[in-house]
């Protein structure tokens, strides 16, 4: 009812889109489409020039033992990443959209100051609070009891990881918190009286009137918090740089590696355009999913 | 009814416990950050370390103020993430009017192909981006690290916008039209000033985003009078010493600007991302 006014169905509304289009076309577009025939040719620093090779790099990288390793920490980053920022960012969600909280919007821009300082910055810091002589957090943690004695955190393999996924929650968690408050401020008052009055208790009005209000909102943000953190790269390059070893090292790390320190541009494309593919099928997910109700 | 009372007030205190919490856990690197930034460098590399400083020193803001790449690198984002917010600003008020009100072919498809675009990740353009720039000369320049940006900026731009414009009534432009306005003069003068919140929380993401933007800053920066600050910062990361107090005052003054556009807007742009973001 609002859009269709006669006059705007021609089609000079494309001029206005083109532009963008044009910037999306050079940058996105068509590097997308040359990574792809990219890593069908074969480009070391011995063989400096393109080879085609077909799909033998495909096999050699799934094959490999280096490149299983980093889908394997892929899938462990991405996993528990998505997963704790997820869970603190709802629960902090629920508890501060509650009507007894008073300054709601200086807590929330408090708990939000993580997600705007930039990733280099917050990776930078925690690497120094990880310090295993002058980081402050085994201090902390050894003090109030949590832990015996100092742990070596990003100088570990087994804590490497770990290590990173925790940065990456802090990072992100108040974007959840954003999200899943608005969503939650979208619940009618009414229907929650309703339950009350009702004899709902506190968990069955949770479940019954609020979780269906904002269960589309809880899938959309898990699938974008899945995008991103595949897409990650800052925090593991500052963090560990993939190691110690290759224990950390996850696809983006693995990729900027094999181009800009190896030198292995068609290995480097192959790996990309891998990491494309698993991309794009969460991405698919997600549009399918928001397109159900605008845009038919 | 007392008891009732009591339940409540364990709550309220139970939750103002949880909100604190999470304050610390969310602030206290950053105060960190400060608290680190101010020691000296014999007392910055003493085990265990302290929060309390003895002696507060300017010596590391100095270091990195006067002796450092920091101040040009810090004029190179400046001139990165203006120019490329600017221009991802424009783009997109004019995508999302286009996509907002009008219907033309292929309409559906580019918009489908915008949401892929959002999705893009960095890291799988970064090796076609350098080959081309590097072959046709463009590396290690500001315009080098403005287009990146502005693609990857201006896709979540294009769909927020669009959400904004969606919002403002087309009647008004019909009067305007009757009065003779061009379609830009309609677009300028009366759907913008009406979307400003949105453009606000636009601009201040792009901002955000291209401010901390780090991996084509990387690999398509090499010399200092480009290198932009998440790039330079990392220099103080020798081979084997890490001049941390370095690290600790470049930081606080890379996120200084950022933490004030947030604390000054965020109102705004907390309503603009979760209205125009999610939803898409």
């Amino acid at each position: 009812m609002k859009i269709k006014s006669g006059k705007h169905l021609k089609n000079s509304g494309a001029l206005f889109i083109l532009p963008a289009l044009l910037v999306v076309a050079v940058v996105m577009l068509f590097p997308l489409l040359y990574n792809i025939s990219l890593s069908f040719f074969e480009k070391t620093i011995y063989n400096p020039d393109w080879t085609f090779v077909g799909l033998e790099q495909y096999q050699k990288l799934l094959t490999g033992k280096t490149f299983q390793n980093a889908l394997k920490n892929t899938v462990v980053w991405t996993f528990f990443s998505v997963l704790f920022q997820f869970l603190i960012g709802f629960v902090c969600a629920l508890v501060l959209s509650q009507e007894r909280v008073r300054f709601r919007g200086i807590w929330r821009c408090l708990i939000m100051l993580p997600w705007v300082l930039p990733a280099i910055i917050g990776s930078m810091v925690w690497k120094w609070m990880y310090h295993s002589d002058f980081g402050i957090l085994n201090e902390i943690l050894v003090r109030i009891g949590i832990i015996d004695s100092a742990l070596p955190w990003i100088g570990s393999k087994e804590l490497a990881l770990i290590s990173a996924i925790i940065v990456n929650t802090w990072k992100m968690f108040p974007l959840v918190l954003m999200y899943i408050e608005a969503s939650l401020q979208s619940v009618p008052r009414s229907l929650q009286d309703a339950a009350v009055v009702d004899g709902a208790n506190g968990w069955e009005c949770f479940k019954v009137v609020t979780w269906p209000h904002i269960a589309p909102t809880c899938k959309t943000v898990v699938l974008l918090l899945t995008i991103w953190t595949l897409n990650a790269f800052t925090f593991i390059f500052v963090l560990t740089g993939g190691g110690p070893g290759t224990s950390s090292q996850v696809l983006s790390m693995f990729i900027n590696k094999e181009a800009f320190t190896n030198y292995n541009f068609g290995n480097a494309a192959t790996a990309s355009t891998i990491l494309f593919i698993i991309v794009a099928i969460f991405s698919t997910i997600y549009i399918r999913s928001t397109m159900g109700g605008e845009e038919k | 009814m007392i008891r009732n009372k009591k339940t409540e007030a364990v709550k309220t205190v139970l939750t103002y416990v949880f909100l604190t919490a999470m304050v610390i856990v969310s602030i206290f690197p950053i105060v960190w950050m400060i608290d680190s930034s101010l020691k000296g460098t014999s007392e910055i590399y003493s085990s265990p370390p302290t929060f309390t400083i003895h002696k507060v020193t300017l010596e590391n803001y100095a270091r990195v103020l006067f002796d450092s790449g920091i101040p040009r690198a810090f004029l190179n984002s400046v001139i990165v993430s203006v120019t490329a917010t600017l221009t991802t600003l424009v783009l997109g008020c004019l995508a999302g009017y286009g996509f907002s009100r009008y219907r033309f072919k292929g309409r559906k498809m580019l918009y489908v192909g915008l949401l892929y675009g959002q999705m893009m990740p960095a890291v799988v353009l970064i090796i076609p981006v350098y080959l081309v720039f590097s072959k046709i000369g463009l590396i290690d320049s500001y315009f080098s690290l403005i287009l990146p940006d502005v693609a990857i900026t201006v896709p979540l731009a294009t769909l927020m916008l669009k959400s904004f414009f969606d919002g403002v009534p087309v009647e008004l432009e019909d009067a305007a039209r009757i009065d003779g306005a061009t379609k830009l003069g309609i677009l300028w003068r009366i759907v913008i000033p009406i979307a400003k919140p949105g453009l606000v929380s636009v601009a201040i993401y792009t901002f955000l985003s291209t401010w901390e933007e780090f991996i084509f800053a990387l690999n398509l920066t090499n010399s200092a009078s480009i290198r932009t600050l998440p790039i330079a910062i990392n220099m103080f990361k020798g081979e084997f010493i890490i001049d941390w107090g370095a690290i600790m005052s470049s930081g606080a003054v890379i996120s200084l600007p950022v933490i004030l556009l947030f604390v000054l807007c965020n109102k705004a742009f907390v309503k603009g991302l979760s209205e125009g973001g999610v939803k898409g």
